[in-house]
């Protein structure tokens, strides 16, 4: 027996071992969920912050210039929203108090710069400066001043993974911020397409769609993508759209990450409501 | 023969860290060559489909573990590139005999093999965009691999020559 095992083994050792390595494969492939391997990820941000920290001075020096006017720019135009929404706060704390509704806490934000960009053909992400010790959470919403770039899907301690809205299993409720007009948002592989939007809403060429307060992963009026093709000529009940992201993703360089809790925020408005 | 995998494995070691940190950097959006797989390819036709399976996995495994994604897609993805490219080693081949147009079918065949299998295990997309999905991430990379290819073959040619 078990020399006609030593024998099939040696006549057919390259199945043999490809067999092997195939359960192998298998076998890390169907722990990709555990804390293990979630460890074993995690020395990918090692490495890559150690790339980075040996290339970015060098960055630095080359791209000051460019680097100065896109931080101007983005400058300018934080601080005229900074002003808008001083005025929104204002009359939504008013309105709130009417209502006898807790304050919710200011928006924290904190500033990172993007060292990574993979571009996994199926699952793109973005590899940020900033972690757990700069309190950083887990699917702590991401956007940039042009607008949506995606939630926090791992971290360490000084770098986390940025899970971008260009990823096939991504679905957002958004609606129109001109119409209101609901939808939603997926990426098909190669453009975004905006699903759901019933043919008898106004939807034009150029409407910049924000997430809506029906989405559970980001925060409500984030801008997402801008419509560059609409039309009602399809056979089912809801419009035909294309949209491209309003955050372009292959010039960003920085982003904005929220502190707050959101789910935690939304639990507490549940729990007064029920009071 | 040792010497010949040791300086291998040390030759193949250097493609990843260039995949991993030169080809990021170069590739536009999702077309980037797959310079690790070249590498695999040429040294399973040299030294035969047993090593070039191992060497398949554990770079791959290796890719992984270091840019981050799916644990063991790679590995799974290069491990049945390596074995379809292993039928066509000999045992008697040279170095320079590789270097052919066959060299180039099969490596376009085994990279196609490759993009496939790692874009079915790791995405979640409905059937009727695998196709679309496969031509952007699987076909067009696999073309700018080839072209990369000839580049890198005709240097070490050189080299050998001088």
């Amino acid at each position: 027996m078990i020399y006609w095992l030593i024998r099939f083994i040696n006549n057919y050792r390259q199945y043999v071992i490809f067999t092997i390595l195939l359960l192998f494969s298998l076998f890390f492939l169907s722990l990709n969920d555990s804390k293990e391997i979630s460890n074993l990820r995690k020395v990918s941000f090692i490495f890559y912050g150690l790339i980075d920290y040996i290339k970015s001075p060098l960055d630095d020096f080359f791209h000051l210039r460019s680097e100065f006017e896109i931080l101007n720019k983005e400058n300018t135009e934080l601080t005229q929203q900074l002003l808008r929404l001083k005025e929104y706060e204002k009359e939504r704390n008013e309105l709130l108090e009417l209502l006898n509704f807790e304050k919710s806490n200011p928006i924290k934000l904190i500033n990172a710069r993007i060292i990574l960009k993979s571009s996994d053909p199926v699952r793109n992400k973005f590899v940020i400066n900033k972690g757990r010790n700069d309190g950083v959470k887990l699917n702590a919403t991401v956007f940039s001043y042009s607008g949506l770039i995606g939630y926090i899907s791992d971290l360490t301690s000084n770098y986390s993974v940025v899970y971008t809205i260009n990823n096939l299993n991504i679905r957002i409720s958004v609606k129109n911020a001109r119409s209101g007009a609901l939808g939603i948002l997926s990426w098909d592989g190669e453009k975004f397409k905006i699903y759901n939007v019933n043919k008898s809403a106004d939807v034009k060429e150029g409407d910049l769609f924000v997430t809506s307060e029906f989405s559970s992963l980001f925060p409500a009026g984030l801008p997402v993508a801008r419509v560059t093709y609409a039309s009602r000529a399809s056979e089912t009940l809801f419009y035909d759209i294309t949209a491209k992201s309003a955050c372009d993703f292959s010039e960003v360089k920085f982003c904005l990450v929220e502190l707050n809790d959101l789910e935690k925020q939304k639990l507490n408005f549940l729990l007064n409501q029920s009071e | 023969m040792n010497d010949r995998i040791l300086k291998s494995i040390f030759y193949l070691s250097l493609l990843l860290i260039f995949q991993l940190i030169v080809v990021e950097v170069i590739s536009f959006n999702y077309i980037k060559p797959d310079i690790l797989i070249i590498g695999l390819i040429y040294f399973t036709l040299l030294n035969g489909q047993i090593p070039g399976m191992i060497l398949g996995f554990v770079f791959g495994l290796l890719m992984d573990i270091l840019s981050g994604g799916v644990i063991g897609s790679n590995a799974l993805s290069k491990l049945i590139a390596t074995f379809f490219a292993g039928y066509f080693s000999r045992e008697d081949i040279d170095e320079r005999e590789i270097i052919s147009t066959g060299f180039f079918v099969i490596l376009f065949i085994s990279s196609l093999i490759e993009k496939f299998v790692y874009i079915f295990i790791t995405s979640n997309v409905d059937f009727k965009y695998l196709l679309l999905v496969y031509v952007n991430y699987g076909l067009i990379p696999t073309l700018v691999t080839m072209v990369f290819s000839l580049f890198m073959l005709f240097f070490a040619r050189k080299s050998e020559v001088r």
